[in-house]
């Protein structure tokens, strides 16, 4: 067995957490060249991996991870939308007059339409069609909130469980 | 938070997929330093670059944790995402150089190198670091992963024979720039 060759079975040997060949051993222990090679190659392989280790603990100490995915522009874009939407929609909602107050009169009770009300809106409609993981935060079959989904309809349909007084007029 | 710490990587991922964000938490927090320092050792030499690389790894793995199938170990998975984003980086920086790249090899400012100022960084690394990329590639996924040949092969996607060939080049070359460095 030539040197190359012993060399090689012994590099081997540490990749596959196996002991090299009884040719290489006795190799090893009459070749003074090969035998410097094998003790030089596991105290600087001992020393790398040791020395990177202790660098990567070191970083570890230095800066706690925390993982926050990155959010894409589409995301960053629509937060603010979103934002503004509801802030515009209560604006909305604040400058209606005040409803007359109710008087102590008998109730009538309005009698539902026959049209079906209309499908309340999704915050996030046609907007989020192919929403990333990252964005499964905003929940994107979550319902507008009720007033804002009439103010955008404009529909006003009576709900058939509030009560109004008789003498109420329009 | 589940029941996850000291749970396998695999596991993790595979719950990760499931939508578990703590599990890939915990997956991030195994092998975040561990990618950026494998980045810096082997394909870029400023450390800023190498976790602006491992940030974006994250990134991708975390969108495409369901393409993980289980049939490998996470960190190879990782890892070859990592490497195609660094060969890709490398592509790009190659095509358009900036002035500093072109004269920028391993800095010679250890001022320079966050890496370098922290540890003050020992010969075995500078020597490492000398080897070439081909060489150098397979030494550091064995010595930061502990990775078989057989999942060194895949992420370098070359045969584990050729593998097995490199690492035997690399400490033939180590060993020798050892000898040489001594008085």
């Amino acid at each position: 067995m030539n040197c190359r060759r012993a060399q090689s079975e012994f590099s081997r040997s540490l990749d596959e957490s196996a002991a090299p060949s009884s040719d290489a051993d006795r190799h090893f222990s009459t070749c003074d060249e090969c035998g410097s090679f094998r003790d030089a190659t596991v105290a600087f392989e001992g020393r790398y991996r040791t020395r990177v280790r202790s660098g990567i603990d070191r970083l570890r100490r230095i800066e706690p991870p925390s993982f926050k995915p990155r959010q894409s522009l589409r995301s960053r874009l629509l937060l603010p939308l979103a934002a503004a939407v509801l802030v515009c929609g209560w604006g909305l909602t604040k400058e209606k007059p005040a409803p007359p107050a109710p008087s102590t009169a008998a109730p009538i009770a309005i009698v539902p339409p026959s049209k079906p009300r209309t499908p309340r809106s999704l915050l996030f409609d046609g907007v989020l069609e192919t929403i990333g993981p990252e964005l499964s935060f905003l929940r994107v079959g979550e319902l507008l909130p009720l007033r804002l989904d009439q103010e955008f309809h404009g529909i006003g349909v009576p709900d058939p469980e509030i009560v109004l007084p008789r003498d109420l007029r329009f | 938070m589940c029941e996850i710490a000291g749970t396998a990587d695999e596991l993790l991922a595979s719950r990760a997929r499931g939508g578990c964000r703590d599990c890939f938490s915990l997956l991030y927090e195994r092998y975040r330093m561990s990618l950026a320092r494998y980045l810096h050792e082997s394909f870029v030499y400023d450390f800023d670059t190498a976790l602006d690389l491992e940030a974006e790894s994250w990134k991708r793995a975390f969108q495409h944790i369901s393409s993980f199938a289980g049939e490998r170990p996470f960190k190879a998975w990782l890892l070859a995402i990592t490497r195609n984003l660094a060969l890709n980086h490398l592509r790009h920086v190659r095509r358009s150089p900036p002035p500093e790249t072109l004269v920028r090899a391993f800095p010679s400012n250890p001022a320079a190198d966050p890496i370098e100022r922290r540890e003050a960084i020992e010969e075995c690394v500078r020597v490492v670091r000398a080897l070439p990329e081909e060489l150098r590639e397979p030494f550091v996924l064995r010595a930061i992963f502990d990775l078989e040949i057989r999942e060194v092969a895949e992420i370098l996607d070359i045969s584990p024979t050729t593998a097995r060939g490199r690492l035997f080049r690399a400490r033939r070359a180590l060993v020798q720039a050892v000898r040489e460095a001594r008085p």
